[in-house]
């Protein structure tokens, strides 16, 4: 039986996309139909009971966010799609946008019908401006053919459009807070919260923000059913989830599997999925970009599913999947994670601004052969306290993959104090002076 | 196995936007008028931005021009400026006609092909950080850009080319100078 799956995928990139007609052709604007003649608590109890859980990084459940923002008062709402995916190794997103741009609007009208919103924001990434002016295109095919404007679907009342935002190249404005202002043409820094975003988001007003593949899902939902979805998926998570596989595997690529359906050994052996690795065997594998946690070899029959994962402390996360072999030195990897939080980090808090550069230094200092003893213990309650201080989910995650490699691989970096690279990789200066 | 053709053909679209008419060369009713076609308010102050930075020929924007785009979103140049410096892709300092942004994340940077950094230097003799003298590019690094699955991967303007070997690399260059 095949371990990929096409439902959220279904004929994508073999039809316009961009096209309302052609993708009516292709099952398109059902669940809207099905929506439209739902009241809002039976269209809330089915998502709910999809078990849907946010696509975007966090895995928060859809259901639950959706019913905290029915219940605020507070008018007008607005509804946000992150499509900022700029979790290294994340390109899972720019597939749905690119050829299924339809099925995300529909998911967002749904949303807004929903929740009565009568706005929806798209903030997507500046490095994908070409992909922000194919979704232009879908937008306005939408609008000429009633699916978004006034009167959508020739409903009196029901109005909606959607604005495409565009980023700028700053992963931070992934985070949710962060991104918000900069829709509002701030820069993105993230606000300090509480405040929650449901109840004080755009302009200050409620607003609902998940992730592209989570607006795609809903798609899925209101088409097949709660129950369906969840067959798809396990008890726990339903539906399928869109895998972002690339590394040192002979098949790099956005691939569509059911949730518990296959295993991490799937992901990277499976003729269908990674295709095994390029020359040299499996190390490490990196889940969910840099703020989700390192994965090892003895831990490859997990299945991919939220829950099964988070008992091995790793996670879907934005369904980044980097697979490395054993060329890379897992102190050198973790430098660059570092370096990245550092490039990455807006300064608006001091932990991050400066503890990732502090940590920064010290892995630096290992990987030079520079290392003392105890710097394996000082990095980890350096990170300990860096992510337990931070302001938002940039540096409070920056702990997870160092942290996964000290609890799976702690040896390695106590080589690294002593001087010695056991992959032989790193610049090891203090052991060739010696030598 | 379709979806996987077409994710594996994705990111290798020819050509590129880059406009022959400068910002300098402009007038501020050109300028005002970019800033309207690319929404014209504050939601698409980030996109009216990139628009214009594509135009300049410098990769920046300009003082002058973060003026007008301040006066037409009724913005301060001080709130204009913040962005610009806030965002990577901005820039406020002028350096080449064509940016070529290295990606340094891990998939790209552990990446078992051609090193871009190293071809660059071949073909152009110039490390990131540094512009060549005849200010036509100018090499830097940036952060995952998502184009993972043809690591590595480098970004010129808005497009994309991975899989990158000394040939294919060389006839790009060749193909933006000669613009």
């Amino acid at each position: 039986m095949s371990k990929t799956m096409n439902i959220l995928t279904e004929s994508a990139g073999t039809y316009d996309g961009t096209s309302v007609a052609e993708y009516k052709a292709h099952g398109g604007y059902k669940a809207l139909a099905n929506v439209v003649a739902m009241s809002q608590q039976e269209i809330l109890d089915e998502l709910l009971d999809a078990q849907l859980l946010g696509r975007g990084g966090a895995a928060y459940p859809a259901g639950r966010k959706w019913s905290q923002m029915a219940h605020i008062k507070e008018m007008p709402k607005y509804i946000v799609c992150n499509a900022d995916e700029g979790e290294p190794g994340t390109f899972k997103d720019r597939e749905l946008l690119k050829y299924q741009p339809l099925r995300v609007i529909e998911g967002m009208t749904i949303a807004g019908r929903t929740l009565n919103a009568e706005r929806g924001f798209i903030y997507i990434r500046g490095e994908y401006r070409n992909i922000q002016k194919i979704f232009q295109k879908a937008i306005d095919d939408a609008l000429k053919n009633g699916y978004l404007g006034q009167n959508v679907m020739g409903i009196k009342g029901f109005n909606y459009t959607i604005t495409i935002v565009s980023g700028a190249g700053a992963y931070v404005c992934g985070e949710n807070s962060a991104m918000l202002n900069s829709i509002e043409g701030k820069a993105g820094r993230p606000r300090i919260k509480p405040p929650h975003l449901a109840e004080v988001g755009v302009y200050s007003l409620p607003t609902l923000v998940n992730n592209v593949e989570s607006f795609a899902d809903l798609t899925v939902i209101y088409t097949l059913g709660a129950a369906r979805f969840k067959e798809i998926g396990v008890e726990t998570s339903g539906g399928t989830a869109l895998v972002a596989i690339c590394g040192h595997v002979k098949n790099p690529g956005v691939y569509e599997v059911g949730l518990g359906k296959v295993t991490l050994r799937d992901l990277i052996y499976d003729p269908e999925l990674g295709g095994g690795m390029c020359d040299r065997p499996l190390k490490f594998y990196h889940l969910g970009g840099q703020s989700g946690p390192i994965g090892f070899p003895e831990q490859l029959d997990t299945p991919f599913d939220h829950e099964s994962l988070k008992k091995e402390k790793l996670a879907v996360g934005s369904g980044a999947f980097v697979v490395m072999d054993e060329s890379v030195c897992l102190v050198d990897y973790c430098r660059k994670v570092m370096e990245f939080f550092v490039d990455e980090s807006c300064g608006k808090c001091t932990p991050c601004r400066i503890g990732t550069e502090r940590a920064l230094q010290l892995l630096t200092r290992l990987c030079e052969g520079q290392g003392q003893e105890g710097d394996t213990d000082k990095l980890e309650y350096m990170i300990g306290q860096i992510s337990s201080l931070a302001a938002c989910g940039l540096a409070q995650a920056c702990d997870k993959a160092i942290m996964s490699c000290l609890r799976h691989r702690r040896d390695e970096f106590i080589a690294h104090e002593n001087g010695i690279c056991p992959t032989l990789s790193c610049d090891m200066k203090k052991h060739s002076s010696v030598s | 196995m379709l979806w996987i053709f077409y994710i594996c053909t994705v990111s290798h679209q020819g050509g590129n936007n880059m406009n022959s008419v400068f910002l300098e060369e402009m007038t501020a009713e050109e300028k005002r008028q970019i800033i309207r076609d690319a929404g014209g308010d504050t939601e698409h102050l980030l996109a009216i931005l990139l628009e214009l930075q594509s135009h300049s020929g410098t990769s920046s924007i300009d003082e002058a021009t973060a003026e007008i785009v301040a006066d037409e979103l009724h913005l301060t140049p001080a709130h204009v400026h913040d962005v610009i410096t806030f965002y990577e892709m901005l820039s406020a300092q002028p350096s080449a006609r064509y940016t070529i942004n290295i990606c340094k994340s891990v998939p790209c940077y552990y990446a078992k092909a051609a090193k871009p950094v190293s071809l660059l230097k071949e073909i152009l003799g110039i490390s990131p950080g540094e512009a060549t003298p005849d200010g036509m590019f100018r090499i830097c690094y940036c952060s995952c850009f998502g184009a993972c699955d043809i690591s590595p991967a480098i970004k010129i303007g808005d497009e994309v080319y991975g899989n990158l070997t000394l040939d294919s690399l060389r006839e790009l260059i060749d193909g933006l100078r000669a613009r």
